[in-house]
């Protein structure tokens, strides 16, 4: 969730000042994004998303993150993906380790003042991250998930809206029923 | 474009219904969903696509349709796309044509008040009914088209956003230069 203001800044002083901030802000060819609270689906979506890929990924040499983790998807751009995960070594770009390079995996739950970014603008940048190879987009309000995967000239994207649906997350190597994620919700 | 209102209807009472109304509209599991007018960039950009296929597509093999003609792709979803269009034997659900069974591709034209449902909603509704081979969404407010073509198990995705870009339609034996959807259309630089 984002709102959109129309301060203008450099990457430098963005670094610099979003370190300061008590809320986190993405960053966008020089415009800064102030990332807002979600709702009670949104959250518990998080939770059950987080369970459900974390119980599977605790016996691999992969690792996720929630959405306190920055990513930086090109020069100018930083984001904070609901969920991401890395496999093998992390490659951070600063010593703080504030922001994470290398994602194999992110995740964006919609909401309905992010879903046009989520599945425009995010889907480019993450198609810009080659170390990216796959995109989740979950919507909290139907069983509905779309699962992007990187392809020699665009993603392939597979759509998952039936409750036995289970999404195939190969590159963690783990199985994650769409049931799992709308767990204790009435969609 | 479209208005949703929250009157619900059966399918038997929205099909005689709608040809009564002045205006289109759409039917989704019991709702109705008014169709509005579009701006001039909605409408040159339908205009150029329909010319540029007419001008492409071969007629004898493919019929092309445009945002009058209503699609049922599912038992309870009744749509108007932009375009649509179909190969060879068209199949309707009725005697008078009213409602295509069968197209192989359509195209969305996005506005903003359609654009998360074009994304959204209507690219399960398309993912539903199997015959649709491609669907293609064009951006009004930049240059930008995403063509979802149906693969094994999904679709797959490409992004086209540069003048020089062709869009392969190989679906209709066709190329859709991007330079030609959006002929006479000048984007405001951002």
């Amino acid at each position: 969730m984002a709102i959109q203001t129309k301060q203008m800044m450099t990457v430098a002083d963005y670094l610099e000042w979003e370190e300061r901030q008590e809320f986190k802000h993405e960053y966008i060819d020089g415009e800064i994004i102030e990332m807002t609270g979600g709702t009670w689906k949104h959250s518990r979506i998080m939770i059950n998303l987080t369970l459900a890929i974390g119980r599977q990924l605790e016996n691999s040499n992969c690792v996720l993150l929630n959405s306190e983790m920055r990513v930086r998807v090109s020069d100018t751009r930083y984001v904070y993906p609901d969920l991401s995960a890395v496999c093998g070594d992390e490659s951070l770009e600063d010593e703080k380790e504030l922001t994470l390079l290398n994602p194999v995996f992110v995740v964006e739950v919609i909401s309905p003042s992010s879903e046009t970014r989520d599945r425009i603008e995010k889907r480019e940048y993450y198609y810009g991250v080659p170390s990216i190879e796959a995109y989740l987009i979950v919507d909290p309000d139907r069983l509905h998930a779309e699962l992007y995967t990187r392809a020699e000239d665009g993603w392939r994207l597979r759509l998952f809206t039936s409750a036995d649906d289970i999404i195939p997350l190969t590159m963690l190597n783990c199985d994650l029923p769409l049931a799992q994620i709308y767990r204790g919700l009435d969609v | 474009m479209a208005i949703q209102t929250k009157q619900m209807m059966t399918v038997a009472d929205y099909l005689e219904w709608e040809e009564r109304q002045e205006f289109k509209h759409e039917y989704i599991d019991g709702e109705i969903i008014e169709m509005t007018g579009g701006t001039a960039d909605h409408s040159i950009i339908k205009v150029n696509i329909l010319l540029c296929l007419g001008n492409r597509v071969n007629r004898q093999d493919f019929t092309i349709y445009n945002g009058d003609m209503r699609v049922q792709v599912a038992e309870s979803r009744y749509i108007y796309p932009d375009l649509s269009v179909a190969r060879d034997q068209a199949v309707y659900e009725d005697a008078r044509e009213l409602s295509l069974l069968n197209p192989i591709f359509v195209v969305e034209v996005t506005s903003p008040s359609s654009e998360t449902r074009d994304r959204g909603d209507k690219l399960d509704f398309y993912s539903d009914l199997p015959s649709i081979e491609a669907y293609l969404i064009v951006d009004q407010e930049r240059l930008r088209a995403e063509l979802y073509t149906r693969a094994e198990d999904g679709w797959r995705l490409r992004l086209f956003t540069s003048a020089d870009d062709v869009i392969p339609l190989t679906m209709l034996n066709c190329d859709l230069p991007l330079a030609q959807v959006y002929l006479d259309i000048s984007f405001e630089e951002a």
